[in-house]
């Protein structure tokens, strides 16, 4: 069985700028893999890519052995590939629940208009939908907010309910964006911890992208080291945190006293 | 565990969930009050008013034909005259051609060519931004008022189409009815729309597009069925508006009123049932209660006061988007949230503070990652084997345990995994 996502060759151009340049990256099924590199490495961009957000200048992505370089981004969540934001841009007056009901779109049996109709059976799918998004939330520790808008989340909680709206699409594999972003160091240990408990308890594959190559220890299983575009580095995070393009390049600036 | 799991998050779920059994009775009573005064109304109503009580029906229908592109699918139109220009002179034609007998087709043709039409220009728009889209709606208003609207054998010229009521419906009183039940129907629609999954995906792609396409929402055809559905009430709507006068005519139909019913639903409140359905009736009536003769002002002498109507207009519409942009609709809001079984003083949401950083990872999840000294270091790539092993296990908690911490246990005691199982092939 071959890997369950697969990029070739991505690149990516946008206003003149190289953002990705021939990325190869494979992500096995239950692995956790990190895709590390500094602010305007073309993480984001790779991210956007692989999930359909974007449109890759070259290179195919492939996901469980299928090309999906030219699928739309909703039928790419169909397939069971869903992904998290460093920002995500929900209507902030939304309430927790009815964002991760929103998420289950594509796991709602009746159709649009149907709905609209009030269809006799939308009433009691509509129930379970509101009961399969309370779970998801009870099991994330997100219960006390459900009613709660967006808008009041801190920052913690508002990347949980990230989490909480990707798992509601069903997926097989979780790209994650910058989850650890602007997290205490002990916050980001402890989400880090969380991210592999989750795989653990839920079969996921996980993606996730980090600035600071020092949490990925914790982390990933394998990373990926990206710098201006290119692959600077691939390999166990103990191997990546010793190769001396990584040390040079990168670790110099973050301070080596908060690689171990 | 699976049966506990499941009620504490119910029992969880109820306690979010205000109860509505105190205070039943007069809520119940109230929202028949209000629904007998409406009903009532057109029977008491004398002639004249008969015949605004049906304008303001329509009115409404056009207000949530605004709503639902506007405020749900966060989609400006400019040029509803088009869509619903074109469903009265379609079902003036329909009606006419068939004298009488075909006056529910006609209401129907009407509706689907505006939808149809809506459709069109939705496609057609479907990748431009909102300020675009805006002026694209615009620029097709215009065009329809000096395209369709001047083609003589669908608008009759410019003395217009006669478009006759049915037998059935022939009274302002009837007519005043089917109105007002046919708004009521779209107001079912409407409330249905919102509350189920295609009310969702428009309100997920009106802030953001992207993040909605990685929530597994179609864009493009969410997009394009707000525009439908739009298109659908806003024909029926002309229809109905056509038959109510007795006739369609081209100068019903042109920007002005167009920028008034744009202005009527964000006045009345987008995103608000009763908010829009308010406001638009008042902008039908407001004009009919402006003394249409010249009055003698003290100290001003007599004047004419056909300016007050469209001034006051757009004092309304500037004092909503300035300091009220929840409209009609906001302002009301204690009342709605009282007849949904809320309390009618302020929300708690509103009060609370904002909520602090560590409610963020309570329950199930923080404990996955309790102690911070036993934290989980990757070894090495998981074995290709072990890897393969992973699919064939039951879904569950103890599924990574050769894998996970072993100070990962108390999370056994949580409940078992409730979602389908996510790497399972």
């Amino acid at each position: 069985m071959t890997a369950l996502l697969e990029v070739r060759e991505l690149s990516a151009r946008f206003g003149g700028v190289q953002a990705l340049d021939g990325v190869d990256l494979e992500v096995g099924e239950w692995e956790v893999v990190g895709l590390v590199g500094p602010s305007g490495a073309g993480k984001g961009t790779f991210v956007d890519c692989v999930t359909g957000i974007e449109a890759p200048e070259g290179g195919t992505v492939r996901f469980r052995g299928q090309d999906v370089t030219g699928l739309p981004a909703h039928r790419r969540v169909a397939m069971g590939m869903a992904r998290t934001w460093e920002s995500p841009r929900l209507e902030p007056s939304l309430t927790v629940l009815d964002a991760v009901m929103t998420a289950q779109h594509a796991n709602v049996r009746y159709g649009a208009l149907a709905g609209m109709l009030g269809g006799p059976t939308t009433f009691a799918e509509e129930d379970q939908l509101r009961q399969n998004a309370e779970e998801i939330l009870f099991f994330l520790g997100l219960s006390p907010l459900v009613d709660q808008p967006l808008a009041r989340l801190a920052p913690t909680a508002r990347k949980l309910c990230g989490v909480a709206i990707a798992l509601a699409t069903d997926p097989d594999m979780l790209v994650l964006e910058a989850p650890l972003a602007g997290l205490g160091p002990e916050e980001a240990r402890r989400l880090a911890r969380s991210i592999r408990f989750l795989r653990d308890a839920l079969n996921l594959t996980i993606l996730v992208t980090e600035e600071d190559v020092s949490l990925t220890p914790g982390l990933c299983d394998y990373v990926y080291v990206l710098s201006a575009g290119r692959l600077l580095a691939r390999g166990t995070p103990e191997d990546v945190m010793a190769h001396p393009y990584v040390r040079s390049a990168y670790l110099d600036e973050e301070g080596l006293g908060a690689a171990s | 565990m699976a049966t506990a799991g499941r009620t504490l998050s119910r029992s969880v779920a109820e306690a979010g969930v205000h109860a509505p059994s105190d205070g039943l009775v007069a809520r119940a009573a109230v929202a028949a009050g209000i629904a007998i005064v409406v009903l009532v109304l057109p029977a008491l109503a004398n002639g004249v008013w008969e015949e605004r009580i049906a304008l303001a029906a329509v009115y409404a229908i056009i207000g949530l034909s605004i709503n639902l592109l506007t405020g749900y699918a966060g989609q400006v139109s400019l040029g509803h005259q088009a869509f619903v220009g074109l469903g009265a002179f379609t079902s003036a034609l329909v009606a006419g051609s068939s004298s009488g007998g075909g006056f529910l087709l006609a209401v129907a043709v009407a509706g689907l060519v505006g939808a149809g039409v809506a459709l069109v220009l939705g496609r057609a728009a479907l990748r431009l931004r909102a300020l675009y889209v805006a002026l694209v709606t615009f620029a097709f208003g215009r065009m329809a008022e000096a395209t369709f609207f001047r083609w003589r054998a669908l608008s009759g010229g410019p003395a217009g189409r006669v478009a006759p009521r049915p037998s059935m419906f022939h009274s302002d009183q009837t007519y005043a009815y089917l109105c007002l039940v046919v708004l009521g129907v779209f107001l079912l629609v409407d409330w249905r729309l919102a509350a189920s999954k295609a009310g969702r995906a428009l309100l997920a792609i009106r802030a953001d597009e992207r993040t909605a396409a990685s929530m597994g929402i179609d864009v493009d055809a969410y997009r394009s069925l707000a525009f439908a559905v739009s298109g659908f009430l806003a024909g029926v709507a002309g229809s109905l508006f056509a038959h109510l006068k007795g006739y369609a005519a081209t100068g019903d139909f042109d920007t002005y009123v167009a920028l008034i019913w744009v202005a009527m639903a964000v006045v009345g409140g987008l995103r608000s049932r009763a908010g829009v359905v308010i406001g638009s009736a008042f902008f039908a009536l407001f004009p009919y209660m402006v003394p249409a003769k010249p009055v003698a002002l003290p100290l001003a002498g007599t004047h004419s006061l056909a300016l007050v109507t469209p001034v006051v207009g757009g004092v309304l519409l500037v004092l909503t988007v300035t300091l009220y942009p929840g409209g009609i609709g906001g302002q009301l809001l204690p009342v709605r949230r009282w007849l949904a079984g809320g309390s009618l003083v302020g929300p708690a949401s509103s009060q609370a503070p904002l909520l602090a950083e560590p409610v963020g990872i309570p329950g199930a999840f923080a404990l996955a990652g309790a102690p911070p000294a036993a934290a989980p270091r990757a070894t090495a790539k998981p074995e290709q084997a072990a890897r393969f092993d992973v699919p064939s296990d039951p879904p569950g908690w103890s599924n990574g345990s050769d894998r996970a911490d072993p100070a990962d246990e108390p999370t056994i005691q949580l409940p078992p995994v409730p979602l389908e199982p996510g790497g399972a092939p």
